[in-house]
């Protein structure tokens, strides 16, 4: 039984980098797709693809954090693991809720936005800027996704008395 | 129907036909062709635009053939599915049928009249018209083929085998057109087969054809009533434009009442304006339609100001038969 709660931890971390990785993955290679033609056209248009290509894969990082985060917390990565009990389990779980699912949908809706922002940087290079600001906008709410999720684990260890 | 999931599939493809957008001709390049001096001056434009001219005396209608080809076989390799857009070129291939069938029994080669870019092989099209093999081909093309080369054999009559081709061909898109399940795609062509009904009623009911050419010529769709529309075209132009009054096309009814190649016009640009909103949506199938039936309007803007150069027509005479742009 004492297992079950760092089941729930490692279920819980695993979301938070899986889910956010695929989301980011989706939004990039999709951004990336778009982009091919336009640097076949013009390679100069670059950088500018390069930034609208990148914002999505933020989600993907800010999953990871919470992931190590969590397992620092529950000590499988000093190796000094010790049982948790099933309630911390389930604690660390929803904590990495947020940014599991926040993190995937934003990624793959920044994407999408991104997208745009290509057609953008190919028909009108001086107006680019404005695709990168929509693009970034998303990115506000992957962040309060993290955030969140970041204050929960951080804070777990102080509410169950564990750390 | 591509969900909204499998949009993403068309990131690639979407931007890529937006970026040979950019190469399009514009209105300020047609303007430009319209007040050129010469036919040769107005080629020198299409060339500055990027457009391989052969030197010497052009033949203006294979520059356009291999530009509008050019375009489908880009849309053919940058889409993930080309088959959805079989639906716009269906008709290319009933035109192949028919031309190959009448070029056969002239003692041309079958392929003489081919026109491109088709969904069938040409080189099966050929086979089967030639060896009289019909069954090579999938349906409705096999027994159609076969029919139609009965009719010529047996009574000669061109026209009943056109009609009978015409009627299925659109019967045929909007079946392809359905199966696809895309709302563009299905409204564009259920937009192009009504306005086909319409034209071949039109000239029906001018010439005064029988009810029984009008039952077989005229084939249904969703936005017009058959029976009705066979009956008032039957009764002659008046009531047949009285009746189109009723539909959605009473726009274009007006302007058919006055003028037969006006209503051709706003056919095209009715399309280009069914294509307006798209030039907004950054993903799905809907930007390679409109790049494909934009690049049409172009060719077919083009082939007006050429032939319209080469007849000496004045720039005003030639503005009043350009149609609009998808840009």
């Amino acid at each position: 039984m004492d297992y079950l709660g760092i089941i729930f931890a490692v279920i819980g971390a695993a979301l938070s980098v899986t889910l956010a990785s695929i989301g980011s993955s989706k939004g990039v290679g999709m951004v990336g797709e778009a982009s091919t033609p336009v640097l076949i056209d013009d390679p100069s248009k670059f950088s500018r693809l390069l930034i609208l290509q990148l914002l999505p894969g933020t989600q993907g990082l800010y999953g990871l954090v919470v992931t190590v985060l969590v397992m620092l917390n529950i000590g499988l990565l000093g190796g000094s693991a010790a049982p948790l009990d099933f309630k911390t389990g389930l604690l660390y779980l929803f904590a990495c809720l947020p940014v599991a699912f926040g993190g995937m949908a934003s990624a793959i809706l920044q994407g999408r936005v991104a997208v745009t922002g290509v057609t953008v940087v190919a028909k009108k290079y001086s107006d680019s800027t404005k695709a990168i600001i929509s693009a970034t906008l998303v990115e506000f709410y992957a962040l309060l996704c993290f955030i969140t999720s970041l204050l929960m684990v951080m804070n777990i260890p102080a509410i169950t008395g564990a750390a | 129907m591509v969900r909204k999931s499998d949009e993403t599939r068309y990131a690639y493809a979407v931007t890529a036909v937006r970026v040979r957008q950019m190469k399009s001709l514009e209105q300020s390049d047609l303007d430009r062709m319209v007040a050129a001096p010469s036919f040769a001056s107005a080629l020198a434009v299409l060339e500055a635009k990027g457009w391989p001219i052969p030197d010497g005396i052009a033949d203006t209608n294979a520059i356009l053939a291999r530009e509008l080809l050019n375009a489908w076989n880009y849309l053919v390799e940058v889409s993930p599915d080309p088959s959805l857009f079989h639906p716009f070129i269906l008709k290319n291939d009933f035109h192949n049928l028919k031309a190959g069938i009448k070029s056969v029994l002239s003692d041309y080669e079958a392929d003489t009249y081919f026109v491109y870019p088709c969904s069938l092989s040409a080189e099966t099209l050929k086979k089967a018209i030639d060896d009289k093999q019909f069954g090579l081909l999938p349906e409705p093309f096999s027994s159609l083929g076969a029919e139609m080369y009965d009719i010529l054999v047996h009574t000669g009559d061109g026209q009943l085998s056109d009609i009978l081709a015409d009627r299925i061909a659109l019967d045929e898109t909007l079946t392809c057109a359905r199966r696809t399940e895309d709302p563009l795609i299905i409204e564009l062509t259920e937009f192009f087969c009504a306005v086909t009904h319409i034209k071949t009623a039109f000239r029906a009911a001018r010439i005064g054809k029988s009810s029984e050419f009008i039952d077989r010529a005229i084939g249904t769709c969703d936005t017009l009533n058959r029976a009705e529309m066979i009956e008032c075209t039957s009764e002659g132009v008046r009531p047949l434009l009285d009746y189109l009054e009723t539909t959605e096309y009473r726009d274009g009814a007006l302007i058919l009442s006055s003028s037969a190649s006006e209503f051709e016009r706003w056919c095209d640009d009715k399309t280009m304006t069914m294509l307006e909103n798209v030039r907004y949506i950054a993903l799905g199938t809907a930007p390679l339609v409109a790049f494909w039936l934009g690049k049409e309007a172009e060719i077919r803007n083009v082939r007006i100001v050429l032939a319209a150069k080469q007849a000496g027509l004045t720039p005003t005479e030639i503005r009043a038969r350009l149609r609009r742009l998808y840009v």
